[in-house]
């Protein structure tokens, strides 16, 4: 069911796959109109949602070029895709263009530029699947894993120094969801999830402690200090030296278990002091007004509230297209990117947003069976780095809209302004088609 | 080939926990919202928002009733006669009535904010399903006056600029102490006062609406400026708008470009590195250079206005002379400018309580090129806000010693008693007391009439000033604009002892370009008329000063 057949060999195109991703593209566009200001004597092109039907365009064609590329020719190419696509993060570095504090733009020509750290998605996607599917046998030794982690890391590291916390974020869910399918074993990933989790809260606790209360008590202030966790860090270092030596005299098994929990502070906390030096103020502050956006109601708590105000707005008919007043008074930021699901919210009330929220659940559900039904493990492991994507994106973008996500700046897949991305997630579309097509094909 | 079916269903066990957890959330956001104030017709808006007052109470902004009529449309049986029963009463067409009612919406506004002493028939208004709500709207009395300083409301009474903005929680009266409401039975927010004075603010504004006018320019500021408290008296840029209907203005005339703008300041600029000279006893005043006009640094010329001759350093500061400046700046060390510069507050916003202020740019030493040190010494290569500007420039004013900003005076209570007190804060030491009292001085000179700044001399007063005439660093392809210039003046009166530092700005002036030819006449006509209000007399004059109204207050 679902399917329609295309010549003899039995390709089929996944229609609901497809039409759920053009509705969605469509919807973008129509809710980038709504938004979008008037100015007078604006030239047409310059409208955003004119660029937007460029690179919808563009999209297509990209689409349709994927479909006769054999997915796994393309896999071939995996070390290849990956030394392209960090030389490309390294170029953003030299020769980027700094947009609203971060270098993550290259010009190519006058006016028309583009954003590595989108594409590279894909990039990474698609060579790390073809290492996981080398190394299938052995994903349950620790060193593959590490092996995978710098895989993984190398891009987002490079990402982080542009510095775009938000894009460089979404590494991490990809790299670990297919980890995930690969078969890493449970406690590896809870490790691993353990050491993220220090190295990303630690940083935070300072900030966040100073804006529940401007008198914030000397140790917390002393424990957001690069110099404090490190030290801390390299006591537990010593301390799981000293386990590991402890484990060579004896043959205690605890001392090996104290040694490996020792291990995975000192690295979560090595992170930490490492995120701590590269996360600016501005960007701590924003992941934690989520928790409490009105903790600062004027700086980034603003965004939250007013983007919960007009979802609210939107009641079980939405107030129509451009009827929006949240939206259409201005009251809400980055209405056309970040904040577009609020925007749709308001205008198309509880029934349009159901409808939506159903496009992306068909959209993910036909993802998921992609990834059970490819007929290798490459396809498997290329389908699930491409919905632990959309997942990640779609899951962070609208849980920062209703609050109860961090506001990270990461784009709502085909719906959000911006051609880098609407590009990488139709290339992602047909990805997942690709696969689906050639399932049964010889 | 993929076969580990376990953590398949796990990983669809968890995205559609996820996604119900969105689902949730977002119905519980559209239908079960108690903790949010709707932008929607339900809410109760009968609290009214607190005042924001001048330094002599006066009301800069206050909030009036009004009655806001809407309708359920379910409710209402024969629709076209109500819509014309409307349209009799309200004086709206009744398509548009009738259009309203017809939406498919549990609710509609008729019209919002009415005056009700303007309807007639009150009672006719007595129909099923339609309501009257009561409601405050935001009202400045005086219109443009203080507009960047005040900002404006919503139509759902929230504060988006100024300082309605960033007091909002203060202002809002959602905000106060509910046992402080019962107290003394009054639900009205907290109120801001202003270190403004609402007669040199309006002073100020009419000098720059004139200025406006008689350069042709892009924008013109000013600020006036207490030296010992670091007070802002008076802060305004035009064009500007009105915030009873600020829709109608184009947002970059909202914008409060004193704060939220920098600019290549010019030779205004050199007030300061004379300062750091003086300070380290690197030049004395009478110290002699050589102008030929022009100075070559490596393959760079840098241009003077005139060929000066031979000429001591305090005749640098009174013709503005770029070369000997540049020969001048030599003396000081590249960390130690950097550091005197800073010292006064440049690079680094001023902290002052208005949303969106901007840094400007300064350097540091390790960035910059050759030529750098000497183009920061004639005011190029560094980009300052106005505001940054006038402070700095107070420091020297106030013996040396950089204040912070203010423009805040105090909260108060709905009741006016005092909630908080802004007090004046002493930043740092910058200069000697010494040297800020020779600078000034000097600076005295300017407006002799063989100093740049002649047109702002007004006779009785001893006044200290710079002018400024700067070029304005083309954004798009690098290098400066041909033939736009920034011109700018800064003074304080009266010298040895100044109670006022006044700053204005000009950008982009037609015809005229010098700061001494552009901006002086202005800092004349606002000096001219606020000294005698704030009793600073002229030295030799037994003119009788009237107090005018405010002043009493």
């Amino acid at each position: 069911m679902g399917k329609v057949y295309i010549g003899r060999d039995g390709i089929k195109i996944d229609y609901i796959l497809v039409l759920s991703m053009y509705l969605l593209v469509f919807l973008g566009i129509l809710t980038i109109y709504s938004v979008n200001p008037h100015i007078e004597n604006e030239k047409l092109i310059n409208k955003q949602y004119i660029k937007q039907i460029y690179w919808a365009v563009a999209g297509l064609i990209i689409f349709i070029s994927i479909l006769f590329l054999n997915y796994q020719k393309i896999g071939e190419y995996a070390p290849i895709i990956y030394a392209v696509s960090i030389l490309l993060l390294v170029l953003t570095l030299v020769v980027g263009r700094r947009i609203r504090g971060a270098k993550s733009w290259i010009t190519l020509f006058h006016g028309f530029g583009f954003q590595p750290s989108e594409f590279v998605k894909l990039g990474l996607i698609l060579s790390f699947a073809k290492f996981l599917e080398k190394f299938s046998d052995d994903i349950k030794n620790v060193k593959i894993v590490i092996l995978s982690l710098i895989i993984i890391f190398l891009p987002a590291g490079l990402i982080l120094l542009q510095p775009d916390f938000g894009t460089a974020l979404v590494y991490i869910p990809i790299g670990f969801v297919m980890l995930y399918f690969a078969g890493i074993k449970t406690s590896h990933l809870v490790s691993f999830l353990i050491i993220f989790g220090i190295a990303i809260s630690l940083p935070l606790i300072t900030t966040y402690a100073k804006l529940i209360s401007p008198e914030t008590s000397t140790f917390i202030e002393t424990l957001g200090e690069t110099r404090v966790i490190l030290k801390i860090s390299i006591m537990f270092g010593a301390l799981s030296l000293l386990m590991f030596i402890m484990d060579r005299f004896t043959n205690n098994d605890i001392f090996y278990r104290a040694m490996i929990v020792f291990l995975i502070f000192f690295t979560g906390l090595m992170l930490s002091a490492l995120l701590n030096e590269f996360l600016k103020p501005y960007q701590k502050q924003r992941l934690i007004v989520f928790l409490n956006p009105k903790i600062d109601p004027f700086g980034s708590g603003y965004n939250i509230i007013q983007s919960k105000i007009a979802i609210g707005a939107g009641g079980l008919f939405g107030k129509g297209l451009m009827g929006g007043t949240q939206s259409q008074l201005g009251f809400l930021p980055e209405r056309s990117t970040d904040f577009i699901f609020s925007i749709f919210a308001e205008e198309w009330g509880f029934v349009g947003t159901f409808f939506l929220i159903v496009l992306y659940i068909l959209f993910i559900y036909r993802g998921i069976v992609i990834i059970y039904s490819a007929k290798d493990l490459y396809g498997t492991y290329v389908s699930a780095g491409i919905v632990g994507m959309f997942l990640f994106h779609i899951i962070v973008n609208i849980g920062m809209t209703v609050g109860i996500m961090p506001i990270t700046g990461i784009p709502l897949p085909f719906m959000s302004y911006g051609g880098s991305f609407l590009i990488t997630s139709m290339a992602a579309g047909a990805l997942l088609l690709n696969i689906e097509m050639r399932r049964y094909q010889r | 080939m993929f076969n580990n079916l376990r953590r398949f269903k796990f990983v669809i066990l968890i995205t559609a926990l996820v996604f119900s957890v969105l689902v949730i959330r977002i119905t519980k956001l559209m239908f079960f919202n108690k903790d949010i104030i709707l932008a929607s017709p339900q809410t109760k808006n009968l609290q009214e928002r607190g005042f924001i007052l001048d330094r002599n109470g006066d009301k800069l902004a206050l909030s009036i009733e009004t009655y806001s009529i809407y309708a359920r449309p379910a409710e209402i049986e024969n629709k076209l006669e109500t819509s014309k029963r409307l349209s009799a009463i309200l004086g709206i067409d009744y398509r548009e009535i009738l259009n309203q009612l017809n939406r498919k919406r549990p609710f509609v506004w008729i019209k919002r904010q009415v005056d009700l002493s303007k309807i007639h028939n009150i009672e006719g208004l007595s129909i099923k399903g339609v309501y009257l709500e009561k409601e405050f709207r935001r009202y400045y009395p005086f219109h443009h006056l203080a507009s960047h300083i005040l900002g404006f409301v919503g139509i759902d009474n929230k504060g988006l600029e100024g300082i309605e903005y960033y007091f909002d929680s203060y202002l809002n009266p959602k905000r106060v102490d509910k046992k402080k409401i019962n107290l003394i039975g009054q639900s009205r927010g907290y109120s801001v006062v202003l270190t403004i004075d609402r007669y040199i603010q309006g002073v100020v504004e009419e000098a720059l609406e004139k200025a406006l006018k008689d350069t042709g320019a892009k924008l013109v500021t000013a600020i006036v400026m207490r030296p010992s408290t670091g007070e802002i008296l008076a802060l305004a840029n035009k064009p500007d708008f009105d915030p009873n209907y600020f829709k109608k203005f184009p947002k970059n005339y909202i914008r409060n470009r004193a704060i939220t703008d920098s600019f290549e300041p010019g030779s205004t600029f050199k007030i300061f590195i004379a300062s750091l000279l003086l300070d380290k006893n690197l030049i004395s005043p009478s110290d002699r250079f050589v102008c030929k006009g022009y100075i070559k640094i490596g393959n760079t010329t840098i241009h003077d206005t005139a060929k000066h001759g031979i000429i001591d350093f305090r005749e640098v500061l009174q013709k503005s002379c770029n070369v000997g400046m540049i020969l001048s700046v030599d003396r000081i060390d590249d960390n130690e400018l950097y550091k005197g510069l800073r010292n006064f507050g440049f690079g680094t916003p001023t902290g002052i309580n208005l949303a969106g202020e901007s840094s400007g740019i300064l350097r540091t030493p390790n960035r910059w090129s050759r030529i750098s040190k000497y183009e920061i010494a004639i005011g190029q290569e560094v980009a300052v806000t106005s505001l940054q500007l006038i402070t700095a420039g107070s420091a020297i004013a106030n013996n040396g010693v950089l204040m912070q900003p203010r423009i805040i005076k105090k909260l108060e209570n709905p009741d006016g008693t005092v909630l908080k007190e802004y007090k004046p804060l002493k930043i740092r030491r910058v200069i000697r007391k010494e040297t800020a009292e020779n600078l000034l001085k000097i600076l005295t000179g300017v407006l002799t009439k063989e100093g740049t700044g002649y047109k702002a001399r007004i006779e009785g007063y001893n006044i200290a000033g710079k002018t400024g005439t700067a070029q304005i660093a083309d954004v798009k392809n690098g290098g400066y604009l041909e033939n736009q210039f920034y011109a700018s003046f800064i003074g304080f009166v009266p010298v040895p002892n100044p109670e006022i530092a006044v700053l204005v700005t000009i950008d982009r002036p037609k015809g005229e370009k010098y700061g001494g030819q552009t901006a002086a006449p202005v800092f004349k006509y606002i000096v001219e008329r606020i000294a005698p209000y704030l009793n600073i007399l002229p030295d030799n004059s037994t003119v009788y000063v009237v107090h005018n109204e405010y002043h009493n207050e």
